[in-house]
C-alpha cells in the first residue's frame, strides 16, 4: 500500500491536514509502520521528533522526569515564539499553566483544583450534569427537525458545564466561545499565532477582573479556588493564575463538544452500532471510550528531552523536542483490534486521547460524564437521526473537530 | 570518571486479588502502576492514566523503606480518603515511582472501590 504523501513535514504543519480525517489517518498509519519516530522539520517551525506508535507515546508520557512539558507545548512558527519570548521574559508559550510545568511545581499547581476533578468528586455531579444534558437535548428538539448539531447544540452544552464550574455567568458564554475559537483555530499559515495573541489578551483582561472579585467576594466556584491558589505557601503569580483560568476555560469545552459531535457522526455512519447502543444503554461507558478513541480532538502536545535517551530504537538528544500525536495510538493495530471499526462495546480500549502519566487530562472524568449523560438524554428523546448535508472540520493542528454537522431527526 | 548511565531495573512482588503471587520488574523512574500494567495484570484499571485522579490503582505496600517513597500528596490523600478498604499500607501505585532502593518490596492489589 505505497502511498506518496509528498511533503510530510508540510502536511504536519498544515492545519488543513487535520480537517481531512481520511488523509490524516492514512498518514499516521504510514508513519506508525514506516517512521514511528520521525524527525520532522516544517519550514519556519523548530524541528521535532514525531511519535505515533502506542508503545512510544505511552513510554514517553510515563518517563515524565526525562520528557518534560517545559518549555515547548504546541507547534507554532519560530517567529511567533520569538515575539512571545521577547515580551514574556523568554517564555515562548502564550500561557504558563500546569501544562507548561514539571515535577513538584506541576504537582502543586494541578493540586489547586484537582480535588474538584477527582473521579469520586465528579460522580457526585451526575444529577447536575444530567439536568444540563436534558436541557440541551430539549434545545436540540426546539431547533429541529433540521439543525446544525455542532453550532446549535454541541458547542454550548460543555461550555455551560465548565463555565458554571468556573463561575462565569451564562451571559458571557458567547464571548468565551469566540475567544476559545481564536485560540485554537488557524485561519492560514500567515495568521498562525496572531489571532491567538489577541485572544490571550481578551481572556486575560476578562479573568483579571473575575479573580480580583473572587479574592474579595469568595464563592463556591473554581475561579475562587484559583484566585486563592498557592504554590509553596505563596500566592500563584498573576500570569500563572490567569493562565490557569484560560486553560480551564478553553480545555474544557471544545474538546468535549468535538467528541460528542464526532461520536454522533460515528453512530450515524454506523447504524448497527447506533442500534446496538440504543438496544442496550448499559454499553454507554464503553461507547464513550470508543468516541474518545475515534474522535481524539487533541492532536498533539510536545515534550522536551531533559537528557540523552531513546524512544524505541531511536536515539534522542537532550534538548530535542518530541510531538506526541494523541489520536494515533488509538489506531495502532499492535494495541487495538480492528482499529478502523467503530465499536460501541470495544473492551479493552487503550486509546490515549486523554493522554497518560502525571499530565493526563485533568478534566477527563468530567468529560466522560458529560458525554455519557448527553447520549443518555439524547436516546431518551430522539428517535431517527440522519445526515442532512456535509459535515466539516475546523482547521487546527492542535485541537480540531467537527465545526458543522447538519442533521435531521424525529422525536419519540 | 564519568558515570555510565544504565537503565536500572527494579523487581518487586505482586499479589493479585485472587491471591496469586508473581515477580514484576520495571525500569527505575516509571511508576509501580505502569510496571504492573505492563506485566499484563489488568486488576489495576488505572482509569486516569496515572494522573492521581481515579484511585483505581489502590494497592497495599509492604517492605518498602518509607524514605524512598514519594510522600503522600494532598491529592493522593483526598483520593485514599474516598477509598473503602484503606489501611496504613495504602498507596496509589501510580504515585509510587520505582527506584533501586525499593527492590524487593511487596505490593498487594486492594479490593476494587465503588465510589
Ligand atoms: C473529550 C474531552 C477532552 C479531551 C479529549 C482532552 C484531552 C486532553 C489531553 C490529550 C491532554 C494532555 C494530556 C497529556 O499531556 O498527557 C489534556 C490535558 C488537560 N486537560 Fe483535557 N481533554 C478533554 C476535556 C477536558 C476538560 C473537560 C477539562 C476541564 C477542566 C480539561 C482540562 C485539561 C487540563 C487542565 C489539562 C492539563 C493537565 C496537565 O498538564 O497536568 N480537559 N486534555
Ligand atoms: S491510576 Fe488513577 S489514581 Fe492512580
Amino acid at each position: 500500500m505505497a502511498h506518496d504523501f509528498g511533503n510530510i513535514d508540510a502536511m504536519i504543519a498544515d492545519p488543513r491536514t487535520y480537517m481531512d480525517r481520511a488523509t490524516y489517518h492514512a498518514l499516521f498509519a504510514h508513519l506508525r509502520r514506516e517512521e514511528p519516530v520521525r524527525w520532522t522539520a516544517p519550514e519556519g517551525i523548530a524541528p521535532f521528533w514525531l511519535v505515533s506508535r502506542h508503545a512510544d507515546v505511552h513510554s514517553v508520557e510515563s518517563r515524565a522526569s526525562v520528557f518534560l512539558n517545559a518549555p515547548r507545548a504546541v507547534m507554532r512558527p519560530v517567529a511567533v515564539e520569538e515575539a512571545l519570548a521577547a515580551r514574556q521574559a523568554g517564555h515562548k508559550e502564550i500561557i504558563r499553566s500546569m501544562n507548561n510545568m514539571d515535577g513538584e511545581e506541576h504537582r502543586q499547581v494541578r493540586a489547586i483544583t484537582s480535588r474538584n476533578f477527582l473521579l469520586p468528586s465528579v460522580r457526585r455531579m451526575t444529577d447536575e450534569i444530567d439536568a444540563i444534558a436534558q436541557e440541551f437535548v430539549s434545545r436540540l428538539i426546539y431547533k429541529g427537525p433540521e439543525t446544525d448539531f455542532v453550532q446549535d447544540v454541541a458547542v454550548w452544552y460543555p461550555l455551560r458545564v465548565i463555565m458554571a464550574l468556573l463561575g462565569v455567568p451564562a451571559g458571557d458564554e458567547a464571548l468565551m466561545l469566540k475567544l476559545t475559537r481564536e485560540i485554537f483555530e488557524e485561519k492560514s499559515r500567515d495568521e498562525f499565532g496572531k489571532q491567538r495573541d489577541q485572544a490571550q489578551l481578551g481572556f486575560f483582561s476578562y479573568f483579571r477582573d473575575v479573580l480580583e472579585d473572587r479574592r474579595k467576594n469568595p464563592r463556591d466556584d473554581l475561579a475562587t479556588t484559583i484566585a486563592n491558589g498557592t504554590v509553596n505557601g505563596a500566592p500563584l503569580p498573576e500570569f500563572e493564575s490567569l493562565s490557569y483560568c484560560l486553560t480551564v476555560a478553553t480545555a474544557g469545552h471544545d474538546t468535549t463538544a468535538a467528541t460528542i459531535a464526532g461520536g454522533l457522526l460515528a453512530l450515524i455512519e454506523n447504524p448497527d452500532q447506533m442500534q446496538k447502543l440504543r438496544a442496550d444503554v448499559s454499553l454507554i461507558d464503553s461507547a464513550v471510550e470508543e468516541m474518545l478513541r475515534w474522535v481524539a480532538p487533541v492532536k498533539h502536545f510536545f515534550r522536551t528531552a531533559a537528557e540523552d535517551t531513546r524512544i524505541g530504537e531511536t536515539a534522542i538528544r537532550a534538548g530535542d523536542s518530541v510531538m506526541l500525536a494523541f489520536p494515533s495510538p488509538g489506531f495502532d493495530a499492535d494495541m487495538v483490534e480492528a482499529p478502523e471499526e467503530f465499536r460501541v462495546d470495544r473492551a479493552p480500549n487503550p486509546h490515549l486521547a486523554l493522554g497518560s502519566g502525571p499530565h493526563a487530562c485533568l478534566g477527563q472524568h468530567l468529560a466522560r460524564l458529560e458525554i455519557r449523560q448527553f447520549f443518555l438524554a439524547f436516546f431518551d428523546r430522539i428517535d431517527e437521526i440522519a445526515l442532512n448535508g456535509t459535515p466539516s472540520y475546523s482547521p487546527s493542528s492542535f485541537i480540531s473537530g467537527l465545526s458543522s454537522l447538519p442533521v435531521k431527526f424525529t422525536v419519540k | 570518571m564519568g558515570i555510565v548511565k544504565v537503565n536500572t531495573m527494579v523487581t518487586f512482588h505482586l499479589e493479585t486479588r485472587d491471591g496469586t503471587r508473581r515477580e514484576i520488574t520495571g525500569a527505575a523512574g516509571i511508576s509501580a502502576m505502569e510496571a504492573i500494567r505492563a506485566s499484563g495484570c489488568d486488576e489495576i484499571a488505572a482509569t486516569c492514566g496515572g494522573s492521581c485522579s481515579c484511585a483505581t490503582c489502590h494497592v497495599y505496600l509492604r517492605k518498602a523503606a518509607p524514605e524512598f517513597l514519594p510522600p503522600i500528596s494532598p491529592t493522593e490523600e483526598d483520593l485514599l480518603d474516598f477509598a473503602e478498604d484503606r489501611t496504613e499500607q495504602s498507596r496509589l501505585s501510580c504515585q509510587v515511582i520505582l527506584r533501586p532502593e525499593l527492590d524487593g518490596m511487596e505490593i498487594t492489589v486492594a479490593p476494587a472501590s465503588a465510589f
